[in-house]
């Protein structure tokens, strides 16, 4: 069976997106710039490359509105109401998103039509498949928050990225959960979370 | 505020995490996928224990002894996760702070993917209760 999976190279060729592949586990890890973590503020940092980080998460919770919308019909009890939360708070995410774009001076990402997600989705013929599509795409949009959060100058936009990173890890222990009866090893797999442990 | 003292907050923050897990853990009421997961988030939160102290090590900075752990949690199994849900977001209050007052890119890193571990360990605690795991689209602990 052809096994619906969605990975970080495949978003990245969808969306036409550059995100970085650095990234740091843990808070010592990895120093770059900061090697010796006393303080430095990253000197690359600038309002533009905030804008293009902003503008790229928007793009990934244009995708996961459109990936909710296509799986909800395959999805029963439980599983559906969660769906349908997380729809929902996807929405919520790229309109905030949008606005922190528009008042940084930028022209919002707009979705793509519903027609070109579909045809760039997997196949999706149950609701196994969803949850396994679902929680790969979740992971995509955690790892490039993790990358992107430490690279934002401004506070305030790394408070609201991390409070949606935050959300979007919950999403994927949600579903993660679905997909093993439960088990806390695979709903939450790593201490730090980075999106690059996958089910 | 300098980094440093940042860092110093979250520890005694996180030790805390450690004993209350460490409660959990140890407790013989707790069973299941409780138990399960009290033994795995003791396990993350003496990872998270660790690495603040390498940062503090990493910053040429003392690393403080542990103080008083506080209050054990005690009674019935729902009350002790509901102490766990409480402190996890105090946790997850303080790595949102920490995102404005910290300034090394390795700091702010690591305290986004702690925050979002706390996160997950909170939406995995609420269902253990039968409660929506994820009620908000922006988690700012409290």
């Amino acid at each position: 069976m052809n096994q619906p999976s969605w990975n970080r190279r495949d978003f990245l060729r969808f969306a036409g997106l550059a995100l970085s592949t650095a990234g740091s586990v843990g808070f010592a890890a990895c120093g770059g710039e900061d090697r010796a973590g006393v303080g430095v503020r990253d000197p690359r940092a600038t309002p533009e490359r905030d804008r293009a980080i902003v503008n790229g998460a928007l793009t990934l919770e244009n995708t996961a509105v459109a990936a909710y919308a296509t799986g909800l019909p395959l999805l029963r009890g439980e599983v559906r109401r969660h769906a349908e939360r997380f729809l929902a708070q996807e929405r919520e995410h790229a309109s905030a998103l949008a606005g922190l774009v528009r008042d940084m001076g930028g022209e919002p990402n707009r979705p793509k039509p519903p027609a070109e997600y579909r045809a760039a989705f997997p196949r999706l013929p149950d609701q196994a498949a969803f949850l396994r599509f679902a929680s790969d795409l979740e992971n995509v949009a955690i790892s490039a928050y993790a990358e992107g959060i430490p690279k934002l100058r401004e506070a305030r936009l790394r408070q609201i990225t991390s409070s949606i990173f935050c959300d979007e890890a919950q999403h994927a222990t949600v579903l993660l959960g679905a997909r093993s009866d439960g088990d806390p090893r695979a709903s939450v797999p790593e201490p730090f979370v980075t999106g690059r442990v996958r089910a | 505020m300098r980094d440093q003292d940042v860092v110093e907050g979250l520890l005694r923050l996180e030790r805390r995490s450690v004993a209350i897990y460490e409660a959990l853990a140890s407790s013989a009421e707790l069973r299941g996928r409780a138990a399960a997961a009290a033994d795995l988030f003791l396990a993350h939160e003496r990872r998270h224990v660790e690495a603040l102290k390498q940062a503090l090590v990493t910053m040429n900075a003392a690393v403080p002894a542990p103080g008083s752990a506080g209050e054990q949690p005690a009674g019935a199994p729902r009350e002790m996760i509901r102490t766990a849900i409480d402190h996890e977001l105090r946790c997850i209050r303080s790595y949102h702070s920490g995102q404005v007052t910290l300034k090394a890119p390795t700091l702010l890193a690591g305290a986004a993917g702690t925050m979002a571990n706390e996160a997950q360990h909170l939406a995995f605690l609420r269902g253990l209760l039968g409660e929506d795991p994820v009620p908000v689209a922006f988690v700012t602990g409290r």
